[in-house]
């Protein structure tokens, strides 16, 4: 009986802890890939310098959870943000707006598709 | 190196821990779920344990939900027949007062070859000889052969018997199991008293065990060579 109820206890902890990552990494994701988003329309529109502040604030913010998420999450798809966030800086630095407004946009999707990946919806859970 | 190192020491205790709450059967012993719950749990520490990139939490995640679920499930099945029969199924006659159930040897696909290899593994030789043949929910066919065909019993055979009890050990490798002393109603002091008899001290003792009768086996350490 005892271990009936810390399994049931077991799963109803893990539920919740699962829940609530697969939901702070969606809502983590989702703000940063529309900050590089915001960054690559700037670059777009002729505001590189914004464009770049943006991302700048964009990847501290990354830096900044970059450890609980790869706690959670694949190193791999991490990894290639980490060099496309290079990327993008060396561009912002050499003036190249439309290799830099390529990369935000491309890190903005792959933001919103490694948050994709964590939430709990039917498409990801089938 | 040392991240693998270091992995691999986290998911081996981690894996331990879990086949250790899950229970204590043996392979044989096993449900076909149970079997299938440890060889997944098992397969589940292997991942994270080989690939670097994978965290240690996704393979310890899984474990621990299949942990839950067995815990849980096991529970039920103690408490409801339902849940019982739906988790381990029932046992199955194969052979009913000497005939063979065909219909049940079709519905559990056992062939008859295999059910004959069953029988001579328990030695077996005459079909004849069964009076019922039960597959049990483990797999394992029991097998009751008719009262003519099978060994006597002591009392059948009308042989006066004496009564059995447990050994338990006293003293294991010059350690005194101080809770296996007191439950066969002994002391120090009738410890000492044997070690005396015995003419050895507590560290040249690889073995004493007393049972319930008073009987006490005695086996002395030997030297290394």
């Amino acid at each position: 009986m005892k271990r009936l109820w810390l399994g049931a206890g077991l799963l109803v902890a893990l539920f919740i802890l699962s829940l609530w990552s697969g939901l702070a990494m969606g809502d983590l994701h989702k703000e940063l890939s529309s900050g590089m988003e915001q960054a690559s329309q700037a670059a777009l529109s002729g505001d590189l310098q914004a464009g770049a502040a943006t991302a700048q604030e964009v990847k501290e913010q990354w830096q900044k959870y970059w450890k609980p998420v790869a706690i959670i999450t694949d190193h791999e798809p991490m990894e290639e943000i980490d060099e496309i966030f290079a990327q993008t800086e060396t561009y912002a630095r050499a003036g190249q707006a439309n290799a830099f407004a390529v990369g935000c946009a491309r890190l903005a999707r792959l933001l919103e598709a490694a948050g994709e990946a964590h939430t709990p919806m039917w498409w990801n859970l089938l | 190196m040392f991240l693998s190192y270091f992995r691999t020491v986290v998911l081996y205790l981690a894996l331990i821990l879990v086949i250790r709450l899950m229970g204590k059967r043996q392979i044989g012993q096993m449900e076909p779920t149970e079997f299938v719950v440890t060889m997944l749990v098992a397969n589940l520490a292997s991942i994270p344990m080989e690939d670097g990139g994978v965290p240690l939490l996704s393979g310890l995640l899984p474990m621990l939900v299949v942990l839950g679920m067995e815990l849980v499930l096991a529970g039920l099945s103690m408490k409801s027949l339902w849940v019982r029969k739906l988790l381990c199924g029932k046992p199955v006659i194969l052979i009913e007062n000497g005939k063979i159930l065909q219909d049940n040897l079709r519905k559990t696909r056992v062939t008859m070859d295999e059910l004959t290899g069953h029988l001579r593994e328990k030695d077996v030789l005459d079909l004849g000889a069964v009076q019922y043949a039960i597959l049990e929910t483990n797999g394992n066919l029991s097998v009751f052969p008719y009262p003519g065909e099978r060994p006597a019993t002591a009392r059948e055979a009308g042989v006066q018997t004496q009564d059995q009890y447990l050994p338990l050990t006293v003293v294991s490798d010059g350690v005194v199991m101080r809770q296996n002393l007191k439950k066969a109603g002994k002391n120090e002091a009738w410890l000492e008293k044997q070690l005396k008899k015995q003419k050895v001290s507590l560290q040249d003792t690889w073995l004493l065990t007393v049972d319930g009768g008073g009987s006490v086996q005695f086996y002395r350490k030997e030297k290394s060579k």
